[in-house]
């Protein structure tokens, strides 16, 4: 007898349709999988067994093949111990009274405990969009999945419990159509409030520096249009603490951006709460491995670079990182997301992620401090300059310097602004550059930071005047082509965030003051 | 006996005495003195008497004097009578390679009986026996001052450094310094132009250009000027060697100006070996508000004489002026200045100490160097209204961002731009990080 349930893998990011085919015949008893499964899916054997037995069926005696098609793709996980069971309660005729429509418009994901319960599984909002792609009306999934699942609109989710429930479901239409009133679908407006107050609970705010002007409008400059940033600066002078507050003046992730970082986050580990509704702040500490930091292994999980998506990556100490991890960030900066290819399959995990690298401006950290004397020779600045890879600082248009400001009592005075105003400003700055690059069909890019020569060569048509100017200026600072658009870049985004339709002479002003007064030139 | 006449010269026979004997400098300049200064003793003393057992030795285990030319390996950075000890050079060449590079890189040697040596050098308490040298200069100078400063100098340090260097060589005096960066360079670069020439003491042998960045110097100065070294050609430039090199840079020369010295400089080492050699120190002052200039304050407030103008460091410096007075009479200098001038010493002595005399003033204002600013008088003109006000507000004390801002209640992006404003005109300068101060 055969018998065909579909369900989902995960390649990288993406979930692609595996159907598990069941076989049963007379024979000596055995039961066996096939298509490529692993540890965790061979052991599922067993897992099955006790489930539909703790569950109050019988485990037919008979011979079992359970084929995962494709089957020359290589299957991980714990996503097939639900469709496997339900096959077997079918196939067995232990489940009667259902309708074959059914089974064929739904999809079955789930882990099962000894007893019978259902544990929740990964990447649930990568399978749930495949299964929107598909067509299919049913997904049956675990109940702890249900609130992440429930931000896919147009499916149907059965969420339970335990094995009985699901096979109760399946032969009871009035159950059915009961159980999927249980599930809300998540409304914006509750969407929001839930950021609002996560937001609150990070409890870290943009006004709890004090002092460091340049820098926090270095960073407002930097998030308004999404671009890299370098801070030099002594130990202690508070780089890690702008670095942390980046996020809370970055615009909040609308719901489908918080969909996607969610699916990154539920393919990294069991993420069974809400959507993640707060941008992400990734820290890697500079031990950290090749494959962790870029995404992989065997069978390819994101890396630390992915799980920044959207959010802010921030590398402290960024000189004690190996050159080789540093020099691996290049390509997936410029194209945002990373491909890992492993036997003839390509992973493909996003990553558009704003970078924020600090370091010490030399090995004693007291290069050109106030009140400590640098203990390093020029020799040894140099050097320790040398370290940083050229293509990577290329990729970075803000550079600016954090000193050690003592607590003195006139900050008091200084008027200090809440990340809530910040971010007012930065919203509609990013808006502005969205209406703006609508109009660029050639190109896709949404932030100032993207554009390439050509578009910033527009930027100056009208105006040769300032262009000249400007060029006269990068002579006397003996700046590099290169230089002359990243300095553009940042004044177009100065512009932006005065709300000015050209860049001015002031902009390009106030934007060589991340570039010129950078130690390194 | 040994063929000693394998060695041609003499100056081959001390190199021979010092690298391969490794005799000290020290004992030979004790022995030399006591040979009535005649050189040609104090060699013969070397190479006959005291080491012959050892020569001896080798000549009965077979070895030829060839071989022991030949194989007798240089340990390149013990060239030094002061260093005892510090790192080795592993790099070793043999005495004919040592000779080889001489004459190839066209180095040429002065010994300390040569009557070409520097007159001044010879009276210090320990000259070096041999001087490299390349360029000709040496042998024709007669009265040096040197000029020593910071490698991180300020602009005020440069034109400080380029004024001083620039009359001193108009007047026919040749400056003195170490062909570091910073202060060094712009001394040698502005005495070049000028007829005094420079003379520039390196701290490693003179086939190697160090630093990298001087190289255009180093072979522009060979014009008018010449480079010294006490050490062998193929010595590095080792940190230890620079203190060495300094009490050669000072005793040069009839006296020291320090300019932009910090607390822990060396050109303060520089100043210490010119008061044991009994020359005048002077000390350009600085301002109070930053670290460059502490080390002069040190000197002055120990004695040195503060200097604000190429006159204070005459009137001091015109008893050890050696002869050639007439030379000075052909410079525009004097002529300018409606000078009149005889070959009487005494006059000479009195042109130069005359503080109270009323054309001293005149002088002063002429080259005095802050006559290149003009700019202040225009600043009206030249700023806009916003420019102005924090011009006004950064003083020379350097001011941060967040104290500007709170003095002149602009918000922070104005002021980013005013700052890069006026740093582009070059009315501000960024002291230590974020920090701000007029030039």
């Amino acid at each position: 007898m055969f018998f065909k349930i579909s369900s989902f893998a995960l390649i990288g990011i993406e979930a692609i349709e595996v159907s598990v085919e069941m076989h049963i015949s007379s024979g000596i008893p055995t039961f066996t999988i096939v298509g490529l499964p692993d540890k965790a899916i061979n052991e599922s054997r067993l897992r099955v067994k006790a489930a539909i037995l703790n569950s109050g069926f019988k485990f037919p005696t008979k011979k079992i093949i359970v084929n995962l098609s494709p089957a020359e793709i290589k299957k991980e996980g714990v996503f097939y111990d639900l469709p496997i069971a339900i096959a077997i309660l079918i196939i067995s005729s232990q489940i009667t009274n259902f309708s074959l429509e059914l089974i064929n418009n739904a999809s079955f994901v789930g882990e099962l405990s000894l007893d019978g319960k259902l544990n929740p599984v990964r990447g649930i909002i990568s399978m749930s969009e495949k299964c929107q792609e598909l067509n299919k009306k049913f997904f049956f999934i675990p109940y702890e999945n249900s609130s992440q699942a429930s931000s896919i609109k147009g499916i149907k989710f059965i969420c339970s419990k335990t094995l009985l429930e699901i096979t109760r479901i399946i032969s009871n239409k009035n159950l059915l159509n009961n159980t999927l009133t249980n599930i809300k679908s998540i409304n914006i407006d509750s969407f929001k409030d839930t950021q609002k107050q996560n937001i609150q609970n990070l409890n870290i705010d943009f006004s709890d520096v004090k002092g460091q002007l340049k820098a926090k409008r270095a960073i407002e400059i930097a998030v308004g249009g999404m671009h890299n940033i370098i801070m030099v600066g002594p130990p202690g002078a508070g780089k890690t603490m702008l670095a942390q507050r980046i996020i809370t003046i970055m615009p909040e992730l609308a719901i489908d951006e918080s969909i996607e970082v969610t699916k990154i986050y539920s393919l990294y580990k069991k993420y069974n709460d809400n959507l993640i509704t707060v941008r992400p702040f990734r820290n890697p500490h500079h031990s950290i491995s090749r494959s962790s930091f870029l995404g992989g292994g065997i069978i390819p999980k994101p890396g630390e670079i992915s799980l920044a998506h959207k959010g802010v990556l921030f590398l402290d100490e960024f000189f004690q990182f190996p050159k080789s991890l540093i020099e691996d960030l290049r390509q997936p900066i410029e194209d945002k997301e990373i491909i890992i290819s492993r036997n003839n399959l390509f992973y493909k995990f996003p990553c558009n992620f704003m970078l924020v690298i600090a370091t010490n401006p030399c090995y004693c950290g007291y290069y050109q401090d106030e009140s400590k004397k640098c203990k390093c020779t020029d020799k040894e600045i140099e050097n320790y300059w040398k370290n940083i890879s050229g293509p990577i600082l290329d990729r970075i248009d803000m550079r600016i310097n954090i000193p050690r400001l003592d607590s003195k009592d006139f900050f008091k005075n200084l008027k200090v602004e809440s990340s809530l105003e910040i971010r007012k400003r930065i919203r509609s700055c990013h808006e502005i550059q969205k209406s703006r690059y609508k109009n660029y069909k050639n190109f896709k890019l949404s932030f100032n930071s993207e554009a390439d020569t050509k578009i910033i060569n527009t930027w100056l048509e009208d105006n040769k005047k300032l262009k000249e100017t400007i060029q006269k200026i990068f002579k006397n600072y003996n700046l590099t082509g290169r230089a002359f658009s990243s300095i553009l870049k940042v004044s177009r985004t100065i512009a932006d965030i005065d709300q000015s339709e050209n860049i001015k002479l002031n902009h390009v002003m106030e934007a060589l003051n991340f570039r010129i007064s950078f130690i390194n030139k | 006996m040994i063929k000693i006449d394998k060695l041609k010269t003499i100056n081959e026979k001390i190199l021979f005495i010092i690298f391969i004997l490794n005799i000290k400098p020290g004992i030979f300049l004790t022995i030399y003195r006591k040979s009535n200064f005649n050189i040609n003793r104090t060699v013969d003393f070397f190479l006959f008497n005291k080491n012959q057992n050892k020569i001896n030795n080798n000549l009965e285990n077979g070895n030829l004097y060839e071989n022991i030319l030949k194989d007798t390996k240089i340990v390149t950075n013990i060239s030094s009578n002061n260093i005892s000890k510090g790192r080795f050079e592993y790099k070793k060449y043999s005495f004919e390679d040592i000779l080889e590079i001489i004459d190839k890189n066209n180095i040429k040697i002065l010994n300390i009986s040569d009557d070409l040596y520097p007159q001044l050098l010879k009276k210090i308490e320990n000259p070096p026996i041999l001087l490299f040298y390349k360029g000709d200069k040496i042998l024709k100078v007669k009265n040096c001052i040197s000029i020593v400063g910071t490698r991180k100098n300020t602009i005020y340090g440069r034109d400080a450094a380029i004024y001083f260097s620039k009359e001193l060589s108009k007047m026919g005096i040749t400056v003195v310094s170490g062909m570091a960066k910073g202060i060094d360079y712009f001394v040698h670069n502005a005495a070049l132009q000028e007829k005094g020439g420079t003379l520039g003491v390196l701290g490693c042998g003179l086939d190697i250009i160090y630093p990298p960045e001087n190289s255009k110097l180093y072979f522009d100065i060979l014009n008018n000027g010449s480079l010294l070294s006490e050490f062998l050609p193929t010595t590095k430039p080792l940190k230890q060697n620079f203190p060495i090199r300094n009490r050669i840079i000072s005793g040069l020369s009839m006296g020291l100006i320090v300019i932009e010295a910090d607390k822990k400089s060396g050109a303060l080492i520089t100043a210490e070996f010119a008061l044991n050699q009994n020359r005048e120190v002077f000390a350009v002052p600085g301002s109070i508000f930053t670290n460059e200039s502490l080390g002069c304050h040190d000197l002055i407030k120990s004695g040195a004489k503060l200097i604000c103008n190429i006159d204070d460091v005459l009137s001091e410096i015109s008893n050890y002026l050696i002869n050639d007075f007439n030379d000075f009479s052909n410079n525009q200098y004097f002529s300018n200045n409606e000078y009149k001038i005889t070959n009487d010493n005494n006059l000479k002595n009195k042109f130069f100490f005359k503080n109270n005399n009323k054309n001293t003033n005149k002088i002063n204002t002429k080259c005095c160097p802050k006559d290149d600013l003009k700019i202040n008088k225009n600043l009206n003109k030249f700023l806009n209204k916003e420019q102005l006000i924090i011009y006004e507000v950064i003083g020379f004390k350097p001011k941060t961002i967040e104290e500007i801002i709170l003095e002149t209640k602009f918000n922070i992006s104005k002021v980013l731009q005013i700052l890069s404003e006026l740093q582009i005109k070059n009315l501000i300068i960024e002291k230590n990080l974020n920090q701000f101060a007029r030039i």
